[in-house]
């Protein structure tokens, strides 16, 4: 039997009729399904193959959509009618949810008064407007748009400071404020913990960390990348601190960075030796000088900053964590003749954090980040012997999605690099929470599964680390498992995930 | 608020140089077209690629996303931008882009086409991407298991057939015959085919591609009706040798010996099909160019 639907001048877009025809052929009892545009060609194929009648085929243009139903029985084509009606209804549903309710900051004050807080995503010559519109109506800002000028922001972070308001960014992509999740952000138990940070995926991991070592947040403040050079002096740092500091429910601050300037390290020492709460500092390959003899709790790694947070809340005595030896280590895999590690992060932070502890046990990294210009990959695609390559970064993302969002161009990377004889170590984060992948974890299986196919008479060792809680939407435990399951070896922090894997080259004399 | 336009494909110019009333023609998330003057213009966000029949508007996704356009909204096209509804909403003050790109400078057997075809075979290999055309391009290359539906069986014969004429005419007419034909809001024989048009535009300094590729316009132009308002655009300016930025980019690059892998992954990620169809058709062009 055959049945047909038209919808006649229907702009669906490919993605959805893929869609409607997944959905028909996986129906028991369809012989055919096909859904496809009313052009001359098809109307052809779709006659010779008997999914359309004569009659149809004479009335439909080549804008117009065609479904196609060859089925065995009337019960089967009802339930092919049924599926696409259900189909069309979540597509009308999804059009009506794109309505908006204000457009301009004014209308939305003046519809809700007592708004206090806004996200900015604007393109970057836009945004200082729209800030100066939200703080003069005394509204804190978290500013996701990137390309502000410095000095836009030296203004901005000015006037946010003279009336007592944050203004997060630019280029703010993490936060969680009165436990809400702000952007790329994870699901944490709240506490007394509050964290200042110009690292996005920074914030990340010591927040997740903090939640697993039985701690809570009360605030996670974002500053943007620059709020720690000279031009901006740290404003929104400064003034992070102090409201931590102020805030009853704070007992514990910690603060995440790369290294200030040393003029902004200096006012930072200032405020913080008026503090009574202690206060830890990771400062990533910051010299460990810079806070000596200061109140500062230093911390080399994201790991350690969480720890002694935890610590310090609980009334205890910090110590780092115990670093892997190679008593720790399984061996490579015994076809695994590879010599390097080809890291590929996600995350600008956590690629940060890898490459450093990378070039302190093996040495000579090659990075597109890289801090010695001597090691900086003439071409971000193609790998020189240990390489650890941040995919968020501006050369990937021109005109794509983050990677922390669509990972495609990670897992075609993965496969070019499994596929280079010289890969013995594949070395991946793996970054949960609200605006992250739906299924990171799957996605990356399927890029070692398809990549595995390439390997003749060799292995490649995968080593990874999974940033999120079991709160997050997709439960850490379970993207854990689905890692395991194709040999990935899950650390429980991006340090150890690192330091893990130069072991393992160690472990067979691997190349320096 | 107006948002500006971020930029633009420079063959709208004649066009944008005159008050016009316009229609919206479709609405998706990420794309709004506009027909005017027996020609379809695409609206987009700043971070899609620009296409040769696209503004892209100085906005983000969501932003544009979230614009409340209808389909029975005014539009008139003047010099100055786009006003909808009387509300000026679009200020022409983007950048006018040139999306051609230059004829490659050497001879067919040349090394650096041999890997552009090798790259190309290497991700239609590797990526996730599905279609019943990269489907039928595994079972041709690589004897993959071919999938029972009638266009997939239709699709793989097509291609072999194209693959094994000899004669230029036939060929360029086997090429054309898959002119609306498959899924796809554009059809997947679209997408192929401007592939082999974006390969063929790249080396038309080859006598015989010249001629290949002279055949196909032809076609195109005669039978570019048959197909959805949407793909006959890009088949269109593909007769051309106009395709989106990603195009554009990697042959410039790939021309002056740059890195030009991250366009063809970006090519490979368009729509749900189209760009790994494209490639099929990229890398077709390259075999019947001789490339080996």
């Amino acid at each position: 039997m055959i049945h047909n639907v038209v919808k006649e001048n229907a702009y669906f877009d490919s993605v959805t009729l893929m869609l409607f025809s997944s959905k028909l052929n996986v129906i028991e009892g369809i012989e055919e399904a096909a859904v496809m545009m009313g052009t001359d060609h098809n109307i052809d194929l779709m006659l010779s193959s008997k999914v359309l009648t004569k009659e149809v085929a004479e009335k439909v243009t080549s804008n117009d959509l065609v479904i196609g139903i060859r089925a065995q029985s009337q019960e089967v084509i009802d339930e092919a009618i049924a599926v696409l009606n259900e189909q069309f209804e979540n597509k009308n549903k999804d059009a009506k949810k794109q309505d908006v309710v204000v457009k301009t900051v004014r209308a939305a004050v003046s519809e809700k008064p007592e708004l206090n807080f806004s996200i900015i995503s604007t393109p970057g010559r836009f945004a200082k407007k729209e800030v100066l519109n939200c703080l003069k109506n005394d509204i804190n800002v978290m500013l996701f748009s990137d390309n502000v000028t410095l000095e836009d922001e030296k203004e901005l972070k000015e006037l946010a400071v003279e009336k007592g308001l944050l203004m997060m960014g630019p280029d703010c992509g993490t936060a969680i404020i009165n436990g809400v999740a702000l952007g790329f952000a994870n699901v944490v138990n709240r506490g007394n913990i509050g964290i200042v940070a110009a690292s996005g995926t920074g914030l990340q991991e010591v927040t997740v960390l903090v939640n697993e070592f039985g701690g809570g947040l009360s605030q996670a403040i974002g500053t943007g990348g620059r709020d720690l050079k000279e031009a901006i002096g740290g404003q929104m740092a400064l003034m992070g601190l102090e409201a931590l500091n102020n805030d009853p429910n704070t007992e514990v601050i910690g603060l995440i960075s790369k290294p200030p300037s040393t003029a902004v390290m200096k006012k930072i020492l200032e405020k913080v030796e008026s503090f009574e709460k202690p206060v830890v500092a990771c400062f990533l390959g910051g010299d460990k000088s810079i806070v000596e003899n200061s109140s500062i709790y230093d911390a080399y790694t994201l790991e350690n900053a969480a720890r002694y947070l935890v610590a310090l809340a609980n009334d205890q005595e910090p110590t780092p964590a115990k670093e892997l030896t190679l008593a720790d280590v399984k061996p490579l895999s015994k076809n695994n003749k590879g010599q390097y590690i080809r890291g590929l992060y996600t995350g600008g932070t956590l690629a940060y954090e890898t490459m450093l502890l990378l070039n302190e046990s093996l040495g000579n990294v090659y990075s597109n980040i890289a801090m010695d210009k001597d090691f900086e990959l003439e071409n971000p695609e193609l790998s020189v012997k240990h390489t650890v390559v941040d995919m968020g970064e501006d050369y990937f993302t021109d005109g794509m999605a983050h990677p922390m969002i669509d990972p495609r161009l990670r897992s075609e990377r993965i496969k070019k690099e499994v596929a280079d004889k010289e890969t013995a170590v594949v070395l991946l984060d793996c970054v949960l929470g609200y605006g992250s992948h739906e299924d990171p974890a799957k996605e990356i299986v399927k890029a070692i599964q398809e990549a595995n196919h390439s390997l003749v008479d060799r292995e490649v060792d995968y080593v990874a680390s999974v940033t999120g809680t079991e709160l997050d939407p997709q439960v850490r435990s379970q993207q854990v498992s689905k890692l395991e399951s194709v040999g990935v070896v899950v650390l429980p922090t991006n340090a150890q995930a690192a330091q893990y894997a130069a072991l393992l080259l160690q472990s067979k004399g691997g190349q320096q | 608020m107006i948002i500006q336009i971020f930029k633009y494909s420079a063959s709208l110019q004649p066009l944008l140089s005159k008050p016009t009333t316009c229609e919206i023609h479709s609405i998706f998330d990420s794309t709004i077209n506009i027909y005017c003057q027996h020609k379809l213009i695409a609206l987009s966000h700043k971070t899609a690629p620009l296409t040769p029949m696209s503004i892209n508007l100085d906005c983000s996704a969501s932003v544009f996303e979230s614009l409340n356009i209808k389909k029975e909204d005014d539009v008139l096209l003047d010099d100055n931008g786009i006003i909808l509804n009387d509300q000026r909403l679009f200020d022409l003050v983007g950048q006018a882009i040139d999306l051609s790109y230059p004829v490659y400078h050497k001879e067919i057997d040349d090394e650096e086409l041999i890997l552009l075809k090798a790259n190309i075979d290497s991700l239609l290999l590797s990526t996730s991407s599905k279609g019943l055309l990269l489907n039928s391009w595994r079972t041709l290359f690589y004897n993959y298991p071919k999938e029972s539906s009638f266009l997939q069986s239709y699709l793989y014969d097509s291609l072999v057939d194209i693959k094994q004429e000899s004669n230029l005419r036939k060929q360029a007419r086997k090429i054309s015959n898959l002119i609306g034909a498959g899924e796809g809001l554009t059809p997947s024989g679209d997408d192929f085919l401007c592939g082999i048009l974006a390969i063929f535009t790249y080396l038309s300094k080859d006598e015989t591609i010249s001629e290949l590729k002279k055949q196909v316009v032809k076609q195109v132009k005669k039978n570019a009706h048959k197909t959805t308002d949407v793909s006959r655009e890009y088949l269109l300016y593909a007769s051309e040798g106009l395709f989106n930025e990603y195009v554009s980019k990697c042959f410039r690059e790939h021309n002056h010996n740059q890195p030009y892998l991250q366009y063809l992954h970006k090519i490979s990620t368009l729509g749900h099909s189209s760009g790994t169809d494209f490639l099929v058709g990229m890398y077709f062009g390259l075999e019947i160019g001789g490339i080996l």
